[in-house]
């Protein structure tokens, strides 16, 4: 390359720099887009990749049904494959907060000297962001709060729900947060799925392992050893993980046998132990059984001896008695008897006396004689006495003898009475000793039957014990990861269609200026030809002088395109995720390829417009070019119309189609310009309608209360619910987490069931999008969020496979769409509900409306409902409101980009057309100045062109818009996200007018230079 | 009716570099009405110059310029406009048609604007291109174009024809019969032409010859009896 050369490009570039700068231009704007757009996945790859390098984010994590040994860690930290590991106890519970309600929260039990802060992290460093590390077990460190998890201060206090799901695993049970950390893990503002609660983990804390009350680990993250040398989202990494991936599930195979035999021995030992002792309480059951029957035969043998006793002791009385009647009749006969006789001899003692004293009286008898017989009555009379005293001693005996008797027989009754309670109480006892006897025996039995059943059943789970599986997840199980992936990949779909169209437009206007220059060189062409340069010699001059612009162009739009590019779209990241710090390294091969391609296509086009020039002869080239010549085009042959247009609409309507190039260029670099705008609007316009249509038209409540599931809502919330003024209406709902099968596909969902179905529609609208028809649950049982059949392409009539939090399967049938746009929702009726999933829907959510309120009192209310009994969370949709606004904001910013984009484009486009068609008609203009039309009238002949070509292209795209507004909105969907789907009329309006604008401002800049045509143009040959 | 056109100390300065040119120097000089005009002079004489300033298409830097009762030297760009749009008719060296325009359109093109265009169809037809107004520019000869160039410039009634080397591209008997056609206008219409041209011979045909010889007037000549130009030769 001689410095002639050198020098006569650069004056070139001097005398036309206006077209100099208008390649520079557009291939700066193509390549940096290109370049930019292009790395901007790899480097926010790279940067994600970087951060995780840094912060030592696992490869690997293995999950172990049954836990993993010490052994097991220790086999796995020996694998060559292993580069550091950390083993961890990890669940999922519910927790308590003073502030907060109750949170699903994600307890990660690590070692102590880690979690302090003694030694680093093996795996998933983290980034200490308030606070400080640990210094006791009772307190806790909590991943930084985001859209979804809850963002709790500093000392806030945590108790774990311990009568909840995995509740019993814990030692410790409380912690306070001392310390908010940022791990790579946890990254995503995408909630995680969980398996308690509400179904979405709200808050993910790390306290010691020993918190926990388990031997075993739970889970293990491993750090490859080679893995991070490669970028994480290579095809080499997914190799490599695949491999490794592959060796760790043969080796969880191996530990978890070896694990299952631990287990399986350790439980046939319980079970043996078992067995032996039920065998020994069997044993000393029947021995006291026995010694207790024993007791009670005994007893009743003695009642009945007692009984016999007895019955003798009331004969013995009996004869007793009779026989002391007898000896009483005996006696009294005997007395009787003497009596009588005393009476004999009282009497015959009378009748001496009466003998005597007749016999005195008579004096028969001498006194001698009577003293004789005096005395042999005095001596009658005195035995008399005596026998009487005898008699009467013998009756007093008999009197004594008989009480006496009595007495003792008395006696004998008194204890035949006592023998007889005694008895009866002997009995007694002995009835209730068997009762007693009897039921100890049942409970006994029944006790050992249980203890039976129980060692039974430990038998047969023990056989049924399924073999421990590990599960080993790469990184694509981490929401985080996954979630960045999928949406660098949408960004990438989206780079790729952007920049090319921007390179072929940078072609198109190379293409017409270098053309135009050579034109204008013609006659210089001629002379070099005639003198004898070759063709390539004469070329060079225009390859280098494009090549130059080319070059240029591609430097600064390069410089620019890497860094800034990619720095825009991380912004519009960021409100999605915690982002590390943003790598934008010069990308040598995509410059390569960008600055190739934009270098490769202006020569090419270059070389094409020389050779077509060139292959001229040069006597040819020297004379002027014939003009190009004027054709009639299809609209004269429409005559009445035709005759009606002026000369410079028929000239303007010829033009159009006279410079097919001109054509073209504009068309597309206009309808670019315009479908970049509409796309942009566009773009507003579907993050708006998910705004307003989801948080205001859709969802029409205002708060969520979930409180512990019940049919009918707790009484002291319903109280509350109909006190506050400030509710307006509510409802009480079943809400639950399902999760979606399709084929591979695994897509989590909300499930609602209604209690009362008529009202619900006045929370939240169930209509179809296209008709705006409302949709009833009566009538259409099953009804998905429109959010989840796009993701899932579902139609009315479709059938689904769904999984409840309860872990039951089920099949649905699709009844209707409702329109959605945030999150994914299945709207049940309580009938369809509990058909498929067999058990009733109880309710545990209420919606309510309440009349609009300031943050602060929105709070107020929060905390009240709080303290409420059976409350566990409330929420305001507002909180998830704002997290869109972020979303609002970064589109927001994206439309400015896309504007000012769409206006270079534009300006590049139109400035360079008008520019080349007025130096081609430089002399047309001229000589319409010298017929004397008005500034207005050249300029409104030039210009109508342009007009007409802007309005084509305008018109031309509109429909490219709405395909590349489509594009971008299916990029940019997910099943819990779909954007609104139409461009407001309003917005094809903007696009256009902008459009217009950036036509009519180059219009307003060329108006000027058309001004300063120099009639005197019109005399000069034409060179 | 005497001084049609006048030119009184008419000067008009280029300044190129270090050096200033004086395209046109204390030009004075006169035409009638109805005259058929030639000026002459070699490359640089000030022709064009002049012609430009008469057609309201240069300013001059000081001096009068006047057509019939119109100073064209004091007139605004505006009013110049208007000037040329009305009074005056133009004929180029190299036609200067509009290529994506029939000939008939061409012609249209310039009596669309004026206030009493002629007919621009009957203009053709007087031209002698009756058969081709319907042909585009790039389907006529030269002399052709020429002839649509002067119809174009006809058609618009001006008060003045002014035609710079109209035959500059042509062949010698087209440039004739060219200059012919214009000689006719002017004795038919009685409309006054002035025709530049370094040709010395076509003097023969003028009614008044202007020599200039740099920007000066070297000399004006009345000619009692122009030839017709079948009988001059050069």
């Amino acid at each position: 390359m001689s410095r002639a050369y050198l020098k006569s490009i650069l004056r070139a570039v001097r005398q036309s720099l206006a077209r100099f700068l208008a390649i520079f231009a557009i291939v700066a704007l193509g390549v940096g887009f290109l370049a930019g757009l292009w790395s901007t996945t790899p480097d926010m790859r790279l940067s994600l990749d970087t951060y995780y390098d840094q912060q030592r984010m696992a490869d690997v994590y293995i999950k172990a049904t049954m836990g993993l040994t010490e052994e097991d860690i220790a086999t796995l930290s020996a694998l060559p494959e292993v580069d550091s590991l950390l083993p961890a106890r990890v669940a999922d519970v519910l927790v308590d907060t003073i502030d907060d309600g109750r949170l699903t929260t994600r307890v990660y039990g690590l070692p102590w000297t880690q979690l302090n802060g003694e030694q680093p992290l093996a795996v998933n460093q983290w980034q200490l962001v308030a606070g400080r590390l640990p210094e006791s077990p009772e307190e806790c460190l909590i991943e930084q709060g985001d859209a979804y998890l809850a963002d709790l201060e500093l000392g806030a206090v945590l108790r774990i729900v311990t009568d909840g799901e995995n509740g019993d695993l814990f030692a410790t049970t409380e912690f306070t947060v001392v310390g908010v950390v940022a791990s790579p893990f946890y990254f995503s503002n995408e909630r995680e799925p969980s398996n308690v609660g509400k179904g979405r983990l709200e808050v993910v804390i790390y306290v010691a392992d020993s918190c926990y009350d388990l031997d075993v680990y739970t889970d293990v993250y491993i750090v490859s050893a080679a893995a991070t040398e490669l970028l994480t989202f290579s095809d080499a990494y997914e190799e490599h993980m695949e491999a490794f991936v592959a060796r760790l599930e043969e080796l969880g195979e191996e530990r978890s046998n070896l694990r299952y035999a631990e287990i399986y021995g350790e439980g046939q030992d319980e079970l043996d132990k078992a067995r032996a002792e039920l065998a020994e309480a069997e044993e000393e059951a029947a021995r006291e059984l026995a010694d207790a029957w024993q007791e009670i035969t005994d007893a009743r043998r003695q009642l009945a001896e007692a009984r016999i006793e007895l019955d003798r002791g009331y004969a013995d009385l009996a004869e007793a008695r009779s026989k002391l009647a007898h000896e009483k009749a005996e006696a009294e006969a005997q007395l009787a008897e003497k009596e009588q006789e005393l009476e004999q001899a009282r009497q015959e003692l009378e009748q001496g006396e009466a003998s005597l004293a007749a016999a005195l009286q008579a004096g028969l008898i001498g006194p001698a004689q009577a003293e004789v017989m005096r005395q042999q009555l005095d001596q009658g009379w005195e035995q008399y006495q005596i026998g009487v005293a005898a008699l009467e001693g013998a009756k007093a005996e008999l009197t004594q003898q008989m009480a006496e008797a009595e007495a003792q027989l008395a006696q004998a009754e008194l204890d035949l009475e006592r023998g007889e309670r005694e008895y009866a109480e002997g009995l007694r006892e002995l009835v209730k000793g068997e009762a007693d006897y009897w039921r100890a025996r049942a409970e006994v039995e029944a006790e050992l039957n249980s203890a039976r059943a129980d060692i039974e059943e430990a038998a047969r789970e023990l056989e049924e014990l399924e073999m421990p599986t590990w599960y080993v997840l790469d990184r694509n199980a981490n929401v985080s990861f996954a979630s960045f992936e999928i949406n660098t990949e949408k960004v990438q779909a989206i780079a790729t269609v952007f920049p090319v169209f921007f390179l072929l437009v940078a072609a198109l206007v190379s293409l017409a200026s270098m053309t135009r220059m050579i034109e204008e060189e013609r006659t210089q062409l001629g002379i070099m030809k005639a003198l004898g340069y070759s063709k390539g010699a004469i070329m060079e001059k225009y390859i280098g002088y494009c090549g130059l612009a080319s070059l240029a162009g591609s430097v600064v739009g390069l410089v620019v395109g890497f860094r800034y590019i990619p720095a825009v779209i991380w912004q519009v990241f960021a409100s999605m995720y915690k982002l590390p710090t943003l790598y934008t390294p010069f990308r040598w091969s995509f410059a390569l390829v960008a600055t190739g391609s934009a270098l490769l296509l202006t020569m090419l086009v270059t070389v094409y417009a020389c050779n077509r020039a060139l292959s001229e002869k040069p006597a040819s080239l020297m004379r002027p070019r014939p003009p190009q010549a004027g054709k009639r085009i299809l609209l004269e042959r429409v005559t009445s119309l035709w005759s009606r247009l002026t000369f410079s609409q028929k000239a303007t309507a010829r033009n159009l189609f006279r410079y097919k190039k001109h054509f073209y260029m504009t068309v597309m670099g206009v309808a670019g310009c315009a479908a970049l705008l509409l796309t942009g609007f566009g773009l507003q316009n579907s993050i708006d309608v998910l705004a307003n249509a989801q948080f205001n038209a859709i969802l029409q409540y205002q708060l969520t209360i979930d409180y512990a599931e019940d049919v009918s809502i707790p009484a002291q919330l319903e109280d509350w619910l109909q006190q506050q003024e400030q509710v307006l209406a509510y409802t009480p709902a079943h809400g639950e987490r399902g999760t979606v099968y399709q084929e591979d596909r695994k897509v989590y969902t909300t499930i609602y069931v209604p209690q009362d179905e008529s009202s619900f529609a006045q929370f939240i609208a169930l209509q179809e999008r296209a008709s705006g028809v409302a949709l009833d649950l009566t009538a259409s049982p099953v009804i998905i969020s429109e959010t989840l059949a796009r993701a899932l392409r579902l139609q009315p009539g479709h059938v689904l496979a769904i999984e409840n939090a309860d872990e039951i399967k089920a099949q649905l049938t699709v009844a209707a769409i409702t329109e959605n746009y945030v999150g994914s929702y299945i709207y049940l009726s309580a009938t369809a509900y509990e058909a498929a999933f067999g058990q009733e829907a109880k309710a545990n959510t209420v919606l309510a409306q309440t009349v609009p309120l300031e943050t602060a009192a929105q709070d107020e209310l929060l905390s009240a409902l709080l303290q409420l009994k059976d409350v566990e969370r409330a929420e305001f949709i507002d909180q998830a409101k704002h997290s869109f606004d972020h979303l609002v904001a970064s589109i927001d910013f994206l439309v400015v980009i896309i504007i000012l984009a769409a206006g270079a484009l534009a300006m590049i486009v139109l400035y360079n057309l008008i520019n080349i068609n007025i130096e081609e008609r430089r002399r047309e203009l001229a000589t319409l100045r010298v017929l004397g039309f008005h500034n207005e009238e050249v300029a409104g002949y030039m210009f109508r062109e342009t007009a007409i070509l802007t309005a084509i292209g305008t018109l031309v795209g509109m429909p490219l818009g709405k395909l590349l507004h489509a594009f971008v909105i299916r990029q940019a969907e997910s099943s819990d996200l779909m954007l609104g789907q139409s461009i407001e009329p309003l917005s094809y309006l903007w696009a256009v007018l902008l459009t217009l604008v950036f036509a009519a401002l180059v219009c307003l800049v060329m108006a000027r230079k058309l001004r300063q045509i120099q009639m005197v143009d019109s005399m000069k040959a034409i060179e | 009716m005497q001084d049609y056109v006048v030119f009184q100390d008419v000067c008009k300065y280029y300044q190129m570099g270090e050096q200033l040119i004086k395209a046109a120097d204390q030009v004075t000089f006169t035409i009638d009405q109805g005259e058929f005009c030639v000026m002459v002079g070699p490359s640089g004489a000030g022709k064009t110059t002049i012609l430009n300033m008469l057609g309201g298409m240069d300013a001059c830097d000081s001096g009068l310029i006047r057509l019939e009762d119109c100073v064209v030297s004091q007139l605004t760009e505006k009013q110049l406009t208007d000037y040329r749009r009305h009074e005056v008719g133009f004929v180029f060296q190299f036609y200067n048609l509009v290529q994506n325009l029939t000939a008939l359109e061409n012609v249209e093109l310039a009596s669309e604007i004026c206030r009493n265009p002629l007919d621009p169809k009957e203009v053709l037809e007087m031209v002698g291109l009756a058969d081709r107004m319907h042909n585009f520019p790039a389907q006529l000869s030269g002399g052709e174009q020429q002839r649509v160039a002067i119809a174009r410039a006809l058609a618009k009634n001006p008060k003045i024809l002014l035609c710079d080397e109209p035959t500059g591209a042509l062949d010698y008997e087209t440039g004739k019969s060219v200059l012919k056609l214009l000689h006719d206008s002017c004795r038919q219409t009685g409309r006054t032409v002035i025709v530049i041209t370094h040709n010395q011979a076509l003097t023969q045909m003028a009614d008044r010859v202007i020599h200039l010889r740099s920007g000066r007037v070297a000399k004006v000549e009345r000619n009692a009896n122009p030839l017709p130009i079948e009988r001059i030769e050069w």
